[in-house]
């Protein structure tokens, strides 16, 4: 590109940036406050700022000021309120006015207030919001963001001085608290602000901030932790978790009445709603009949790949809407996303189509319509993206549900019950995962190191941690210096002891871990590049392995031409034809929550009363009726106190449909485990596989008698054992350990170019796995792997429940002639693998109708 | 597996290595040697054991196709610095208890290596390519037939075939043989490989366990 070329492009960009920059006023502020930090008594302090709310038209809500008391009682605790009802105010609140109202902390500017986001895309929203009411009250506070995106330039002006308030994320703290002399410029902060706590949490990363958090307590005595939470069930747990054990955290929930109403898009025949998929677009036409573009339109897909396919299906559909749509997701590059975010706050923008990239906090104006592709397949999370709508405390919410598949129509009714009973689901927060604690101690080690004594202590301050044991807490502290698990490797190089102190042996290795910290797995992304133009995003190498030079693919909502993959880039030029072919992105199917299977199996109750004739009328019910009898006459539909099994034979075999309704990770996990225990009773080869209603199990022999096959699904005798040895186990141990290998820094990362110059130390984390297993077979972090698949992927307590559950109801074993409605997706789950795309939808609308005849 | 490849029948093992038995020649490429000691020193954990096993694993193999010649196809050795005193004796440990004779070809890895080669592997013979007609010994692959009456036998690619059949997908070691090369897989047990896709000028021959496929 020509030099020319690249001042224009960087004029371009700043010409997308929209709003006042932080930065700027930030530095206007510096020179202000040499000459004027006011001096406010603490009254005035609170005049001022309630002055400021009022002339914005608001009156703080309740639920503000009892934060901003409570931070000022020196207290720390939990908000939760929903998305958009002003928790940014309320938790800066309490901080900012003491600020201003500490006479010398004109003098001694020190870091202050850290408040911590999970999304670095909100960063400078927040650190915008929280600028306004300073600029406009002309209190001299600065307030600035360090992200991963921060410029080293600017980064090196944070190392000479920091700001009052410093917007961060989780992973650009850990790398703060890297450099020399943290310790001092920080140990005056007063408040510890986590933004979005419930996505946190129940993360490895949010394990990994619980750490860094517990590092930093240690040497900010003062500061006040407030975690700022949406919905979720256990909010007492999160405020612990967040605070610190040994704290006594203050809950402040708002009680803002919100009341979501969810409508199901129809079809006029229900024909045309597939019984099986995930993309939806079968619904097309009706969705488009309920976008508006006089009005603002959010439309929510599941996944950045079905994101993609609808925002091109919507705009054959209505081309003329090329102007005012846009498309939103967590690959797509920086400055396009933020080019839609303004789009959005500015109005140009009417229709964004969009995923979870756009549920978290990013703060614009509400939208009059949110449709949502899909189930959410979570109560908490449909009530998240409601908040999308009307963003604005106390009006009602107004959502609409497209279904991807008929059991899709059931499930909007079952949220619609979940909603309005109020239940919501947990987060859960990991139980000390070793990968975090390895990474914990190598964050630690950076400059004088750490002692090792001081270490434990503030490891076991975090309540994920506190029940780390003497001899995790040794075979931790001797794998970082010794390499060695059961034995040492005299080779190893990495951390010595020096005085006491663990610490890095060389600068080197300090520089090498730093690129390491942070534990977000992401597959190895390949940047996509228009040829001498623009980054557009990034997409998986898995995907890019599969394209050949000249395939079309649709990218970002544009049509590009593969031409090449060099340094990790993949070179494209826009393309005039269409392609059919959307990038795919990994990522799996969202399993059912456990709340939400409940009041599942409620409606497919209901749905069998209906048929019967009991009065159980709701516009979903009614719609299904044509297949709720279907599936009566050939097969049953349960009670809610009844599990339907059906058996057929076909010319493939044997079939064996269960329905569980909990999600497919633990159908999934029940299916091979019932498919290990039945083989093991006889010879056979059995196929597992699962959705979110159940699972098949399809043989060549005869799978077994009934009171096996109940034995097989219900037995509680050796069961983990029987889970390790089921089939896909192992399979599932390495994909764990991937993230494992990553978080514990096992595999050299880097930059990719610096990746290409350290060939002879990459090692992939599939291998790494089989080497550890092979040699070190009981190696902690392996045993962690186990642990990962049995808590985050079999939820094995939920397995149990489920277990338990059957062998307390009833099973219904119901040999059906044919394919039942029920049946039906979980056939086409196992052949679609065997098919491309196009070849399976015509396949199963082909199906679909012999069914149905 | 026994091919036939210039009117010479060779043997495919899937120990993953070659046997010639005209000759009584097993050909072993890429054993990187010090690899886990090369990771150790960056602070990257490998556990040490592999090497020492691989090691035996060879001895297992010479024994069991009764060879009187091995030859190294390359990349004997991981990295100069990974070649530790221990590195150094197991190996040497193992050319002493091989009675034939053993000839090394260098690879890339081993360029370090070769200007200050152990003493106590002097009777491994070094050479740049080693040529007994037919075939022609080397590490690096060549794009396309130099000789058109020779067969070229290299290592270096570590060549691994995926086999997918929907998401069940397996990466298997193996062999890639086409009319004038054919490439051998890595006989190190902690080295990664690179996917080779199918040309339709070529065979290949995938190791499952102790069992070997032509794919």
């Amino acid at each position: 590109m020509s030099s020319s070329a690249k001042v224009l492009r960087g004029i371009q960009r700043l010409n997308r940036m929209g709003s006042p920059r932080p930065r700027r006023d930030a530095e206007e502020h510096r020179r202000a406050r040499r000459n004027a930090w006011p001096t406010l008594s603490h009254e005035e302090a609170w005049k001022e700022w309630n002055g400021w709310f009022e002339r914005q038209g608001w009156s703080p809500f309740p639920f503000q000021v009892e934060v901003w008391q409570a931070f000022e009682a020196g207290r720390s605790g939990l908000v939760a309120v929903p998305t958009g009802s002003g928790k940014t105010y309320a938790a800066v609140g309490g901080p900012l006015l003491s600020l201003i109202a500490c006479p010398t902390a004109g003098h001694q500017p020190a870091l202050t207030i850290l408040y911590i986001t999970p999304l670095k895309a909100l960063a400078r929203d927040i650190a915008q919001a929280i600028q306004r009411p300073l600029d406009e009250l002309g209190w001299p506070i600065d307030v600035d963001l360090r992200t991963g995106d921060t410029t080293a330039t600017a980064r090196r002006k944070f190392k000479e001085r920091l700001p009052h308030v410093l917007v961060t994320t989780p992973e650009s703290l850990a790398i703060l608290l890297s450099d020399p002399g943290w310790e001092d410029c920080m140990h005056g902060v007063q408040a510890i602000i986590l933004d979005e706590w419930h996505e946190l949490m129940g993360t490895k990363r949010g394990s990994l901030l619980e750490l860094t958090l517990a590092r930093f307590r240690a040497v900010a005595a003062g500061a006040r932790v407030w975690a700022l939470s949406a919905t979720i069930a256990n909010l007492e747990e999160a405020a612990s978790v967040a605070v610190g054990s040994g704290r006594d955290p203050t809950i402040i929930r708002a009680d803002i009445p919100r009341h979501i109403r969810i409508h199901c898009l129809l079809p006029e025949s229900i024909q045309r709603c597939p019984w099986f998929g995930y993309s939806g677009l079968s619904l097309l036409p009706e969705v488009v009949k309920q976008i508006d573009p006089g009005q603002s339109t959010l439309l929510f897909t599941n996944t950045r790949s079905h994101a993609e396919r609808w925002y091109q299906a919507i705009l054959e559909a209505k081309p003329e809407w090329s102007n005012v749509m846009a498309l939103h997701h967590g690959s797509l590059d920086q400055d396009e996303r933020q080019r839609v975010e303004d789009g959005i706050k500015s109005g140009t923008l009417r229709l964004v189509v969009a995923t979870s990239s756009l549920d978290l906090g990013v703060d614009f104006p509400p939208v009059q319509n949110v449709i949502q592709i899909g189930s959410a397949k979570s109560i908490a999370r449909a009530v998240q993206r409601a908040g999308r709508a009307f963003h604005r405390p106390g009006e009602d919410t107004f959502v609409q549900l497209c279904p991807t598949n008929v059991m899709e129509i059931l499930e909007a009714s079952a949220l619609r019950q979940g909603m309005q009973d109020g239940v919501l689901e947990e987060r859960t927060p990991l139980n000390k995962p070793l990968d975090v604690l390895v990474q914990c101690l190598l964050n630690a080690s950076f400059n004088e190191g750490f002692d090792p004594t001081d270490l434990s202590r503030d490891v076991r301050s975090a309540v994920s941690f506190r029940t780390v044991t003497d001899d995790e807490w040794s075979w931790a502290l001797g794998f970082i210096r010794s390499g060695g698990a059961l034995s040492s490797y005299p080779e190893f190089r990495k951390v010595e002891v020096l005085d006491g102190r663990y610490r890095f042996v060389s600068s080197e290795m300090a520089r090498r871990h730093k690129m390491n910290i942070g534990t977000i797995l992401s597959d190895s992304g390949v940047t996509v590049q228009v040829r001498g133009g623009a980054r557009l995003g990034m997409i998986d190498e898995t995907f890019v392995a599969k394209l050949r030079p000249g395939d079309v693919i649709q990218f970002g909502g544009r049509t590009v031409q593969f031409l090449q993959l060099r340094d990790m880039t993949a070179y494209v030029k826009p393309a005039r034809q269409r392609s059919p072919v959307a990038a795919v992105w990994s990522g799996t199917i969202l399993p059912l929550s456990v709340q939400l299977s409940f009041y599942l199996r409620r409606e497919v109750d209901r749905l069998r009363q209906a048929v019967e004739g009991l009065d159980q009328q709701s516009p979903e019910i009614e719609a299904l009726l044509p297949i709720a009898h279907l599936q009566s006459s050939r097969s049953r539909i349960p009670s809610a106190a009844q599990i339907l099994i059906e058996t057929c034979r076909t010319a493939e075999g044997h079939h064996l449909f269960v329905y569980t309704w909990e999600g497919w990770s633990v159908n999934e996990g029940l299916g091979h485990l019932a498919a290990y225990r039945l083989a093991r009773l006889r010879p056979n080869t059995i196929a597992v596989s699962a959705t979110n209603y159940g699972f098949e199990l399809l043989s060549t022999e005869p799978l077994g008698s009934e009171r096996e096959i109940t034995q097989a699904l219900t037995a509680f005798d050796g069961l983990e054992n029987d889970i390790h040895a089921s089939q896909n186990f192992p399979e599932l141990a390495r994909r764990a350990f991937r993230e494992i290998a990553r978080v514990a820094g096992l595999i050299y990362q880097g930059t990719p170019a610096a990746r290409k110059t350290a060939r002879h130390l990459q090692m992939s984390a599939s291998l790494l796995f089989d080497v550890f297993r092979e040699y070190e077979p009981s190696h902690p972090l392996l045993a962690q792997a186990f642990r990962d698949v049995n808590e985050r992927q079999l939820q094995i307590d939920r397995l149990r429940g489920l277990m338990r559950r059957m062998g307390e109801q009833e099973l219904l074993i119901v040999p059906i002639p044919r394919l039942t409605p029920f049946a039906f997706p979980l056939y086409v789950e196992r052949i679609k693998s065997r098919l491309s795309t196009e070849k399976l939808e015509q396949r199963v609308a082909r199906l679909q109708r012999e069914v149905f005849r | 597996m026994r091919i036939r490849i210039r009117n010479e029948w060779v043997a495919l093992l899937p120990e993953r290595a070659l046997f010639w038995p005209t000759h009584s020649l097993l050909v072993v490429a890429d054993c990187h040697l010090g690899k886990a000691e090369t990771f150790q020193q960056q602070g990257l954990w490998l556990p040490s054991q592999s090497g020492p096993q691989d090691l035996k694993r060879l001895a297992a193999l010479v024994f069991k196709v009764d060879a009187q010649h091995v030859l190294f196809l390359g990349d004997l050795v991981h990295s100069s610095s990974g070649v530790t005193t221990a590195v150094v004796m197991e190996f040497s440990q193992w050319l002493s208890e091989f009675s034939g004779s053993v000839q090394v070809v260098l690879g890339n890895h081993d360029a370090g290596l070769a200007r200050r080669w152990p003493q106590e592997w002097a009777k491994a013979e070094r050479c740049e390519q080693v040529r007994i007609e037919p075939f022609l010994f080397r590490h690096q692959p060549v794009d396309g037939p130099l000789e058109a009456d020779t067969f070229y036998w290299v290592g270096h690619v570590h060549p691994m075939i995926q086999l997918a059949q929907g998401p069940d997908r397996v990466r298997l070691p193996g062999f890639v043989i086409n009319d004038w090369q054919g490439v051998l897989p890595a006989f190190s047990s902690v080295s990664g490989g690179y996917d080779v896709s199918l040309r339709p000028d070529e065979r290949r021959f995938g190791i499952a366990g102790d069992r070997i496929y032509e794919l």
